[in-house]
């Protein structure tokens, strides 16, 4: 496995990098930009076997359970070909979050779906598109701020509230040793109401 | 004999050959109508004939009046459907029809731009532009679009301004306005004036630099763009933290301008800082929540006023002031009337540069002020009602104000503004310091609706007399908020839709009583239009439900199951008239 994969430019850019400060590493060492496109292995969607990164993860270590810390924090990720020399960034469809609960607090689909607890949604509201990045450990939700609709975590993402028409996709996980691998696509399409 | 056989061959050999080539392709006769387009000069956009609707407000001072007066509060009760025209797509259908000599031009949600015949609904060109997958449009709307000489000019979602011939529909150029990767897109319509073809942008909510960019209305190329935050050295910058905050400050400018032709002075709004929380960015983060005076000419701000110093609520004030000439003691008043949506009203002046301030007044129940210097205008929060990271602040207005970014009129006849508003709905809202991504949703706040105690309704449709400044009516809705824009004609009659009950209504505009209503497809979100053709008036408007006014709809549920139902999706053009 390459150390360094191939990272299209929506996955994170040099200024952000700079301006993190992950130990002073520059997105100079990433590759030039890749198009947006279904054919290419960027953009395509989550595939069977896939590995997890950590969106802001230079070096694109695969993700293990330890990584996922649990209670209020979660982490955005980006599937990696399994050979880990494409990081499927080159669409924001595909951003993820992996959250981790008590795995016996799970319901229906999301039980058979998580590895030991972790569940990987899709970051994107159902409704317009935005960014999830309000999440209620204590009431079980994941809130998006734009429009306010909200997701129940531990029941596949039902909706709770808010203008979304439709559950928050998921993805089931499997474990490889201790590494979260995807096991199936998406529960459903990525595509917005809005 | 052989003759013949090399005859019929060489005849053969040449219907074989010229079947192999590709057909020229038939070009259809465009349509009289559009044969005959009348090309849109800078005389007709300073003084509109009666008869057209040739800019979303209809004229530069943004007053959303006309002069027709065929339709009045006698016979408006016999207005009937002309025609429906179905734009196929979801979504708020927030654009207003503009008509030039019997052409509608609107555009739709689904990044679309469409020719009709106004007066049968028949459709002339319609014009798609594909958005690309996974392309950041949290509201994929459009406010309408502009004319100008014989093109059509609109601000497609991704980022892209495009101009189009308007008797074909067909791009006679484009211009990348900025890079959706990183949140930018587009939703306003398009402003002409001084030569150039000026846009907004929208992703207040992603970590823009907001800023106004100019094109030159024959070859798109860029004259110049004024950014909404002032960079390192330009005045207004040291209202910014020391670090990198006013890169990503927000300050999106996604409402069309209203514009000065004596002064070539364009006045522009100014939304939402970011991220929401304003102890994330210490200072007054100069223009965020502002309106601009920005000269058309050159793009340089030559004057500003504030609404919300560290704006911390989500307020855009995006929406322009109109252009009106009021009274104050016994003067009048060169004035710019702003309604803006942290639920005040303010009443300013314009000059050739600088905005002054005259007055301002609540016009809904607004508990995030302590008061307002009479002097300067600057508003004094009440620190309990002032959202910050870490903690739950009641405020209301809500976030999403009393009044979006939905235009008010004004009858010069009344001396009435009349303004769509959602006044009695109020926010808790709980504010989290977001991480930047490029590219990523950089907000930081939960709200949670309430409505105001003891409201006995929760949406109005509210004339104020812009010389008094006082409240002369309002009609009010007790279970519906209000997202109309709002048109007023000469003959004394506001129309808009705005409620979550479909209907398109028409009010008395000296008194505010309910004269003519009609249910739509959906709820009624755009800017109604009126127009004449040969001799006959009509009355425009787009209806689709969707964005905050959704979301909004389904908060308000939760409190009172039941009495907000989900209202219908999908898009139409509909257009009125009388027998």
């Amino acid at each position: 496995m390459p150390d360094k994969p191939d990272r299209p430019d929506t996955a994170i850019d040099r200024r952000t990098i700079c301006r993190i400060g992950l130990g002073g590493v520059c997105w100079s060492a990433l590759p030039p930009v890749l198009a947006w496109s279904q054919t290419d292995p960027a953009s395509m969607p989550p595939q069977k076997d896939d590995v997890l990164v950590k969106v802001d993860d230079a070096a694109s270590k695969p993700l293990t359970l330890a990584d996922i810390p649990g209670g209020a924090q979660y982490v955005s990720a980006w599937p990696m070909a399994p050979d880990g020399k494409i990081v499927r960034g080159g669409t924001r469809l595909n951003t993820l979050l992996l959250i981790r609960v008590d795995p016996k607090t799970l319901t229906g689909a999301t039980q058979a779906d998580s590895a030991d607890g972790v569940i990987a949604y899709s970051g994107l509201c159902p409704h317009a598109g935005c960014d999830l990045t309000t999440w209620i450990p204590e009431e079980s939700r994941l809130s998006c701020d734009c429009h306010s609709s909200e997701f129940d975590v531990r029941a596949s993402g039902k909706v709770l509230d808010g203008p979304s028409s439709r559950p928050l996709p998921h993805l089931a996980l499997k474990l490889s040793g201790d590494r979260l691998v995807v096991a199936k696509p998406f529960s459903a399409a990525i595509r917005f109401d809005e | 004999m052989k003759t013949l056989a090399l005859a019929v061959t060489l005849l053969l050999t040449s219907w074989w050959v010229s079947a192999q080539q590709p057909a020229a392709p038939v070009m259809a006769p465009l349509p009289d109508i559009l044969e005959s387009y009348r090309e849109v000069t800078t005389a007709r956009l300073k003084k509109p004939e009666p008869e057209n609707w040739l800019q979303i407000r209809g004229t530069y001072n943004g007053w959303g009046y006309s002069p027709l007066e065929q339709i009045t509060a006698k016979n408006v009760k016999q207005l009937q459907v002309a025609w429906v025209f179905s734009t196929g797509a979801g979504s708020a259908h927030e654009a207003a029809p503009l008509v030039n000599n019997g052409v509608m031009y609107v555009s739709a949600p689904g990044n679309q731009v469409i020719a009709i015949d106004a007066k049968t609904g028949v459709q002339l060109w319609r014009y798609r532009r594909e958005i690309p997958a996974g392309a950041i449009v949290m509201h994929p709307v459009s406010r309408g679009v502009a004319l100008f000489g014989d093109k059509v000019y609109f601000a497609s979602n991704a980022a892209v301004l495009v101009a189009l011939d308007a008797k074909t529909g067909k791009e006679v150029w484009t211009a990348t306005v900025e890079d959706n990767k990183q949140g930018y897109y587009l939703s306003g319509a398009p402003v002409v004036a001084d030569g150039k073809v000026m846009v907004g942008v929208s992703g207040g909510e992603w970590g823009i630099r907001g800023f106004v960019a100019a094109y030159d209305v024959e070859t798109g190329r860029e004259a110049w763009r004024a950014f909404t935050i002032p960079g390192p050295g330009e005045p207004g910058h040291e209202t910014w933290p020391a670090g990198d905050e006013w890169k990503t400050g927000g300050g999106p400018t996604w409402v069309s301008g209203n514009y000065d032709p004596e002064t070539n002075l364009l006045y522009w709004g100014v939304g939402n800082g970011g991220p929401w929380m304003g102890d994330l960015r210490p200072g007054d983060n100069l223009y965020i929540s502002s309106t601009i005076a920005i000269d058309a000419a050159t793009g340089k701000i030559v004057g500003h006023f504030q609404y919300d110093p560290n704006e911390s609520f989500d307020w855009d004030e995006v929406s322009p002031p109109l252009l009106i000439d009021y009274q104050r003691n016994g003067k009048t008043i060169s004035g710019l009337v702003n309604v803006a949506r942290d639920g005040y009203m303010f009443f300013l002046e314009r000059t050739k540069g600088p905005i002054r301030f005259v007055s301002a007044n609540p016009y809904v129940l607004q508990t995030a002020f302590k008061g307002i210097d009479p002097k300067t205008g600057r508003v004094e929060y009440d620190p309990e009602h002032k959202p910050t990271v870490g903690k739950t602040v009641e405020f209301c207005p809500m976030w999403v104000g009393a009044k979006n970014w939905q235009p008010a009129a004004f009858n010069p006849k009344t001396r009435l503004i009349y303004i769509p508003t959602s006044a009695n709905l109020c926010s808790a809202m709980t504010g989290t310091k977001p991480d930047y991504l490029p590219g990523k949703t950089y907000t930081g706040g939960r709200n949670v609706l309430s409505i105001a105690p003891g409201a006995d309704h929760i949406g109005e449709t509210a004339a104020w007399n812009v010389d008094t400044g006082k409240k002369a009516w309002s009609y009010d809705f007790a279970n519906s908020t209000n997202w109309g824009g709002v048109l007023a004609t000469a003959s004394g009659l506001v129309f808009s839709g705005g409620t979550a009950d479909r209907m398109f209504r028409a009010l008395d505009a000296a008194t505010g009583q309910l004269l003519w209503q009609a249910p739509t497809n959906s709820g009624v979100m755009g800017q109604p239009s009126t127009f004449a053709i040969d001799g006959k008036q009509y009355v425009a408007v787009m209806s689709g439900w969707g964005g905050d006014a959704r979301g909004v709809q389904a908060q308000l549920n939760r409190l009172r199951p039941g009495q907000f139902p989900e209202v219908p999706d999908g898009g139409a053009i509909w257009v009125f008239t009388l027998p």
